[in-house]
């Protein structure tokens, strides 16, 4: 019968596996810590286009990476939601633009100086 | 007096296991990361770069795809754009005029940690024959906002070729050369190779950045450091008094 043979397979297979795991132990890479989206691509086309930068569709894309990020389950990259919350203060969306700021102060405390700075320069609720 | 020798196998085996669990990591003789351990900062503010090259993207193209690189090793990365800016704004138009602003400014208005000076001493295209380099060469500095300390520092110099093989012979080469020299496509690949500069700058094993808090590998990382400079600190007491080294069995050792 084959259950034998199966068996010193399963064997082999397994002492395979830890040896691939022991070699890789030192080359796999790490996953990426958060979701990045379109975030660093837009920056990039507001400095090398400023003229076709445009702050509501950088919005639009913003809002929905974050939406999108959040839906996976993914974390938000540092400084993407101060950059949403600065161009939805300029279009007169104050209210969303300090949920925003807070929500990073929360997630990421190191951030609190900065954003404090921020929200007292949005003046008065 | 007898000797007591260690059997040769015994001494082949340990030089093995020695060899084997070092594998992935080198031991540098002076640890270059003794400041960064103890000033780690938790957020990391990254100016846009001063430039030494002629384009005048460079700068910016170097800022747009920093953050990734530095917040996936742990910090937080204040949002670039928004500082950027807050400066301007604040009377600081060039990279230059806000490398100069004072660290005390910088803690009080930020409440950042660290800040990270890059300069760009090369980026863009250099012309040859029939083919064109993009080089992307940078050199960086990390300073702890409230000592002015150094905590780590780096740089990094990246060439690719981008030699064209579209065929139409030398001058076709030349012309496409020349062509792509002034096109918008070229400012794209020196912005690719940009992210290739910042991988090697700030990921490197030996010269990276050590992960931050943020990190999860973070708490091991410091924890291990920490037992090595034991490891180490004991070693040099040992070698130092010898009588240190084998402490008779009612003395508690330190």
């Amino acid at each position: 019968m084959p259950v034998k043979l199966h068996s010193a397979m399963h064997v082999k297979h397994l002492i395979a596996i830890i040896l691939a795991i022991m070699v890789s132990g030192c080359v796999t890479p790490d996953p990426d810590l958060y979701r990045w989206g379109g975030y660093e691509d837009m920056i990039y086309a507001g400095y090398k286009n400023p003229g076709t930068s445009d702050a509501i569709s950088d919005a639009q894309l913003l809002a929905a990476d974050l939406e999108r990020t959040e839906s996976e389950g993914r974390q938000v990259p540092p400084g993407v939601r101060v950059h949403l919350g600065y161009l939805y203060f300029n279009q007169g969306r104050e209210d969303e633009a300090r949920a925003l700021l807070e929500a990073e102060k929360e997630v990421f405390p190191a951030s609190t100086v900065f954003i404090d700075r921020l929200l007292s320069s949005m003046g008065p609720r | 007096m007898k000797r007591t020798t260690t059997p040769r196998w015994l001494c082949l085996l340990t030089v093995i296991s020695a060899a084997l669990l070092s594998a992935c990591e080198t031991i540098p003789r002076e640890d270059p990361y003794v400041k960064f351990r103890e000033l780690m900062p938790r957020s990391i503010l990254v100016f846009p770069p001063a430039n030494e090259s002629v384009d005048v993207i460079a700068s910016y193209a170097w800022l747009s795809t920093a953050t990734r690189p530095i917040a996936e090793r742990g910090f937080y990365v204040y949002p670039v754009a928004i500082v950027d800016e807050f400066m301007k704004e604040n009377g600081l138009p060039n990279p230059e005029d806000m490398h100069s602003a004072p660290l005390d400014k910088i803690g009080e208005i930020f409440g950042a940690d660290a800040v990270l000076y890059v300069t760009i001493e090369d980026y863009g295209q250099k012309f040859r024959l029939v083919s064109s380099d993009t080089v992307v060469d940078a050199r960086a500095e990390l300073v702890d906002v409230k000592t002015g300390e150094q905590i780590w520092s780096n740089d990094v110099s990246i060439t690719q070729s981008n030699s064209d093989s579209s065929g139409g012979g030398l001058l076709g080469a030349v012309v496409s050369a020349a062509i792509a020299q002034v096109g918008e496509s070229v400012r794209d690949a020196a912005h690719e190779t940009t992210r290739l500069a910042h991988y090697e700058m700030f990921n490197g094993d030996r010269d990276g950045l050590l992960y931050g808090p943020l990190h999860p590998t973070f708490e091991q990382q410091q924890l291990e450091a920490a037992q090595k400079l034991e490891a180490a600190q004991q070693a040099e007491q040992e070698a130092a008094d010898p009588s240190v080294g084998d402490p008779p069995a009612d003395e508690k050792p330190r």
